[in-house]
């Protein structure tokens, strides 16, 4: 019953624009506008840092996490520059990261303050100012141009983290300076004092974060987009399904079920499978299709197939629902595509990841998208795992529940003649 | 007209529907219906639209809930809940039932699970019900490519798959051309003689005259008649009926023909007047002297005999057919 259903709705041309293409569509079209699809692929980097002292690991570590690397980015720590020459060769590593040892030490901030205070005064900081010697290096195969981008980014961030610390240092210099001179004893402006400000300020995070740079440096948007399109379309099908039920009763064929020797609550229970199999059946090869050609991650494998059944029986519980409650075909078109619409909008699901304004975050935790689109994100964006969903699966399994008892029983009623 | 089969030998209806009432808001749609079907009998429900034969049959089938009366199938009664009794019956729905995506045989497989066919039966018993209907070189074709007629066969197939005891047929024939038409009525006559119950819905008289062995004859949710063709056509006793055409001008035509000496009913159908009277051959010339005296233009003039159609206008003073 369920198969014989699947298979007629798979026939159905629309059923398969909305199901499969749509979604594969948009989230390219969508992927693409926002992010730079072309990083996209795993890229593992190693990193060394040569005679590694306490102030070095810590600024290496900080940049390391100002960096917030998409979850396709793997940093593998390494303690000689020949494990990284050879990782590189066996290819258990894209590209390599050396930076050097003395970095963070009084000789180097020393000589790069003396850079730093012409340009302070100007206000100009810029790379190719950099001794050489203390630039950092970046090696790879050469053969890939990708990984070495993902190194060199990951070699600027932790730059500038040295440069941040010269600056938060220089201003606090300058400052003080300032405020020496009317007080007529001058400050022991020793070099040791201004080399601990500056360590001080490479460690320290920033108190703000770049957001927009999140899209430009390959964040794994596809893999945001993929499931939030997915969503959108999950309550469409659900909807055109549901909506095939109301149909059958005008097309007669529910008559010639009233008249077989079944429970009318088989029949209920059949179509719905029906419209289940194929929504997860969509989601899960959009998933599949979205790795292979873009090589965009969902995520934890887990998590992401979990949270694709909850999300998945919540908007179909809901559209379902919806359609139930129509009266006529036309109506629950309307309904389903009305609704659709202004939940993908409240829900945020046309916008990149953590774009919505507060507001509109808290306006989007009203509906169930919203919730899969916070799981998704979390999956997606932020690497977590399983554990990190748990909290948007039970949103979204309660939903679910709410929902799919809701129609059944009205969906129980439709079908009795 | 089957005179040759034995019928009703078994004693127990196949099917029994006695007091049957149905409303839908005011209206009463069945008013009181009660008839019995018996093994091998082929049952005609003759009515013109809206008389309630598609309500009848939708409470016997146990797909609507009635409003009072019963129902039993093979002696088990049937209602709107039931589930093992409508395995006796092969439902044909008036509508087209059946999905335009799937092909004739992957529509038969659907249906035929729900009956509890599986594996080779059901195989075996597509393409025999495929047969039956003339279809079975059209099997693997899907139904939205079939013409009206072709569609209709593939919907009575449906309701055959599970060699029911009862087949009921909600008029089959409505739309259909001749050549698909023949074909289903060939159908059911070799249906009804292999001794399969046929409950046979129609507004044509002719298809109620070729195949029923008993015609009910169903008008305002009522069974005004009941019998063989011949006890109903008897109970017209020696009427006769002359069907003529004065062009544009019946109203007239009816009033003089009402006058005329032995005139039982006129009765006005479009342009046409149907005059019942006894000995008509006798009274031709008459009725044709009345009418160019008052210098209506006779345009054509019928004797017709006494039919299904006839006992139905006798009845109700209506056409079956609108
Ligand atoms: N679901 C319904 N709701 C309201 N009225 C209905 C419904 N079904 C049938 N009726 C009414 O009941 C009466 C009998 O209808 P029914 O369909 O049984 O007639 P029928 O003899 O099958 O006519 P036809 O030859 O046109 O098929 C009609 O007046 C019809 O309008
Ligand atoms: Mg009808």
């Amino acid at each position: 019953m369920t198969w014989l259903d699947f298979k007629r709705r798979i026939r159905d041309k629309s059923a398969i624009i909305t199901s499969f293409i749509a979604p594969f569509v948009l989230a390219s079209i969508l992927g693409l506008a926002f992010g730079n699809a072309q990083t996209a692929g795993l890229v593992r980097v190693g990193i060394v840092i040569t005679n590694p002292n306490a102030t070095s690991i810590s600024i290496v570590n900080s940049g390391l996490a100002e960096a917030a690397l998409p979850a396709y980015i793997t940093v593998k720590r390494f303690n000689s520059v020949s494990q990284i020459n050879s990782g590189i060769s066996n290819h258990t590593i894209d590209a390599g990261i050396i930076v050097p040892g003395d970095l963070g030490s009084k000789s180097s901030f020393t000589n790069l303050l003396k850079n730093i205070k012409n340009l302070y005064s100007t206000l100009f900081v810029q790379s190719s100012k950099l001794p050489d010697k203390y630039s950092i290096a970046v090696i790879s195969s050469g053969s890939s141009s990708i990984p070495n981008q993902v190194a060199k980014g990951i070699a600027a961030t932790i730059d500038s983290r040295i440069y941040t610390g010269l600056l938060v240092a220089a201003t606090t210099e300058a400052t003080s300076v300032n405020q020496t001179k009317s007080a007529t004893t001058t400050t022991a402006n020793s070099s040791n004092d201004f080399l601990s400000l500056s360590v001080q300020g490479a460690v320290t995070p920033l108190p703000f974060t770049l957001k927009s740079s999140d899209f430009g440096s390959g964040k794994n948007i596809i893999g945001y987009f993929a499931p939030s399109m997915a969503i959108v379309f999950l309550f469409i099908g659900a909807g055109m399904g549901a909506r095939g039920i109301v149909a059958e009763r005008s097309s007669g064929t529910l008559t010639r079920l009233a008249a077989a020797p079944v429970k009318s609550g088989a029949v209920v229970v059949g179509k719905i499978l029906s419209i289940l199999v194929l929504s997860l059946v969509s989601v899960f090869l959009l998933w599949g299709e979205t790795a292979v050609i873009f090589g965009a991650s969902w995520g934890n494998p887990l998590g992401v197939a979990l949270l694709i059944v909850a999300t998945t029986l919540a908007m179909c519980g809901l559209s379902i629902f919806l359609t139930s409650l129509a009266k006529t075909e036309q109506q629950a078109f309307s309904a389903s595509a009305i609704v659709g619409f202004a939940l993908a909008l409240l829900g945020g699901n046309f916008f990149p990841p953590g774009s919505l304004p507060p507001w509109m975050q808290t306006i989007s935790l009203m509906t169930p998208n919203g919730w899969a689109l916070v799981g998704f994100g979390r999956l997606s964006q932020e690497g977590l795992g399983l554990s990190g969903v748990l909290g948007p699966i039970e949103v979204l399994g309660t939903i679910a529940l709410i929902f799919g008892i809701a129609s059944l029983l009205r969906i129980g009623r439709v079908v009795e003649l | 007209m089957k005179i040759d089969k034995a019928v009703g030998t078994s004693g127990l209806a196949v099917l029994e529907c006695s007091h049957l009432v149905k409303s839908f808001g005011s209206r009463k749609a069945v008013n009181d219906i009660s008839f019995q079907i018996d093994p091998g009998e082929c049952y005609g429900m003759l009515g013109p639209n809206g008389a309630g034969k598609t309500t009848t049959i939708s409470i016997a089938c146990g797909l609507l809930q009635k409003d009072s009366g019963l129902v039993k199938v093979n002696g088990k009664e049937l209602n709107h809940k039931s589930i093992l009794p409508k395995r006796d019956i092969g439902y044909v729905p008036q509508d087209l039932a059946l999905y335009p995506e799937l092909s004739a045989s992957d529509n038969l497989r659907f249906f035929g699970r729900l009956y509890g066919l599986s594996g080779r039966e059901l195989e075996g018993r597509i393409n025999e019900t495929l047969e039956t209907v003339g279809l079975i070189d059209r099997r693997d074709d899907r139904i939205e490519s079939f013409s009206g007629g072709m569609k209709r066969r593939a919907n009575i197939a449906a309701g055959l798959l599970h060699k029911p005891s009862l087949l009921v047929l909600d008029e089959p024939t409505v739309g259909v051309d001749p050549q698909s038409r023949n074909a289903i009525l060939e159908a059911v006559q070799l249906l009804s003689n292999e001794g399969m119950a046929v409950l046979y819905t129609t507004h044509y008289m002719e298809e109620a005259e070729r195949l029923c062995d008993r015609v009910g004859i169903i008008d305002k949710g009522q069974i005004v008649a009941e019998g063989t063709r011949r006890e109903l056509v008897e109970q017209l006793g020696s009427l006769d009926r002359i069907r003529i055409s004065v062009s544009g001008m019946h109203r007239e035509g009816a009033e003089v023909l009402r006058k005329l000496d032995g005139v039982q009913e006129v009765i006005e159908i479009g342009d046409e007047i149907e005059v019942l009277i006894p000995q008509a051959r006798l009274k031709l010339p008459s009725v044709i002297e009345a009418l160019v005296e008052n210098h209506l233009p006779l345009t054509s003039l019928e004797v017709v005999e006494p039919n299904l159609e006839a006992v139905f206008l006798a009845l109700t003073g209506r056409e079956l057919r609108d």
